[in-house]
């Protein structure tokens, strides 16, 4: 799955010009683009298609800190951006979360679990709070978790999104998947990155940067503990 | 919880905070992070003798979580300032003392900790206090930021 030309033109473009930060506005959109506001708004909504934008109202939007990653892993993570684009949560009807009951059908009925639960899995590193699966049958999978109590809510931990994309590598897959997720999802990148090497050595810019981040943790040892994020630190 | 009775100047940073202010609605890893006004609290003397262990340069709890401790600041906000502004929450049985809520989600936003961000805004916007937020921030610039982030939710 590879972005049309002008949509990678537009991406570059925006990467290479917007600051990072928890939120944005178009005015801060045509800033970054030296363009004006229509432009921006075009813009905006070419992210959104490629799955990018997180929440947007009124003009104002987040985004995931995925559009960041080097130009050359972007097609990589796409497939992964368009299903979360199209994630439906689900909790049960009496408000519980419902996770594990769900995990138990849906496995039952097949299908690809990932993020959360099976970076923790994985890598043992960040706990899970939600269970994200692609089912075989995305229709079927819904049917199921209705008949058994659970309805559709922006706040359910339950999420199921169709199956874009190449699963015959699941680690790789899952991999992809915390890259595009942004935020706490790259945290398990790279601890998956780091726990399974060969796996994930496709990624080659970000493998060599993993790859220098750990020989200047080795190097430094244990004398940046006395740093904190803005001074020193007194241990 | 344990933490608090073995350092009673400690209050939870990281993790533990966030937690406290979501519930359990949040990713994390297993390290703690504690600001510490009080230095005698975290004696390196005091602290074996309570069973903590120090491994290259790293501090272990008796429990064997790595715990981070902070004597200065913590993302841009002094320990003491931290410390006087934090509130007492109930972990189980007992009391823990976090830092503010606001003063939290700008420490996320500062160590660009977006989802973290997203996650204490959404689920707590009612309980933020804006004015607070606006006197402890390093300009207008940092509020406006974190308001968008509501914005974008349509919670403003």
């Amino acid at each position: 799955m590879q972005p049309e030309h002008a949509e990678l033109q537009m991406f570059t473009r925006v990467q290479s010009t917007l600051p990072l930060r928890s939120a944005y506005t178009l005015d801060d959109l045509a800033l970054a683009l030296g363009r004006s506001k229509k432009t921006a708004y075009r813009h905006l909504q070419q992210l959104k298609r490629m799955g990018f934008v997180i929440a947007s109202h009124e003009g104002v939007f987040t985004l995931r800190d995925s559009v960041f990653l080097p130009p050359s892993l972007i097609p990589k993570i796409l497939p992964s951006l368009l299903a979360m684009s199209q994630e439906r949560k689900f909790r049960l009807r009496n408000g519980d979360l419902g996770i594990e009951r769900a995990r138990h059908l849906l496995m039952a009925l097949g299908g690809f679990p990932t993020l959360d639960y099976v970076a923790y899995e994985l890598t043992g590193y960040q706990t899970p709070v939600a269970f994200y699966f692609y089912p075989d049958s995305l229709e079927q999978a819904i049917k199921v978790l209705r008949e058994n109590g659970y309805v559709e809510s922006p706040r359910g931990s339950v999420v199921l999104m169709p199956k874009i994309g190449d699963f015959s590598d699941p680690i790789r897959r899952v991999f992809y998947d915390s890259l595009a997720a942004g935020g706490r999802g790259i945290l398990d990148a790279i601890a998956i990155a780091r726990r399974f090497p060969k796996e994930t050595e496709s990624t080659d810019y970000l493998h060599s940067l993993l790859n220098m981040a750990l020989k200047v943790e080795q190097d430094i040892g244990g004398s940046d503990r006395l740093v904190s994020s803005r001074g020193m630190r007194e241990d | 919880m344990k933490i608090s009775s073995e350092i009673p100047s400690a209050v939870f940073v990281g993790a533990a905070a966030t937690l406290a202010h979501l519930g359990w609605h949040a990713r994390r890893t297993s390290d703690l992070d504690i600001a510490v006004e009080i230095a005698s609290d975290v004696e390196e003397q005091r602290l074996v003798g309570l069973g903590y262990l120090k491994l290259d340069e790293k501090w272990y709890t008796p429990r064997h979580y790595k715990i981070d401790i902070y004597r200065k600041d913590v993302s841009g906000f002094s320990v003491a300032k931290i410390a006087s502004d934090s509130i007492e929450v109930r972990v189980r049985k007992s009391m823990i003392r976090v830092t503010k809520l606001e003063m939290l989600i700008l420490m996320k936003h500062r160590a660009r900790q977006t989802d973290d961000v997203r996650g204490l805004i959404r689920n707590r916007f009612s309980s933020i206090h804006w004015n607070y937020m606006r006197s402890v921030a390093r300009n207008d610039e940092e509020v406006i930021e974190m308001e968008n982030v509501a914005r974008s939710m349509g919670l403003m």
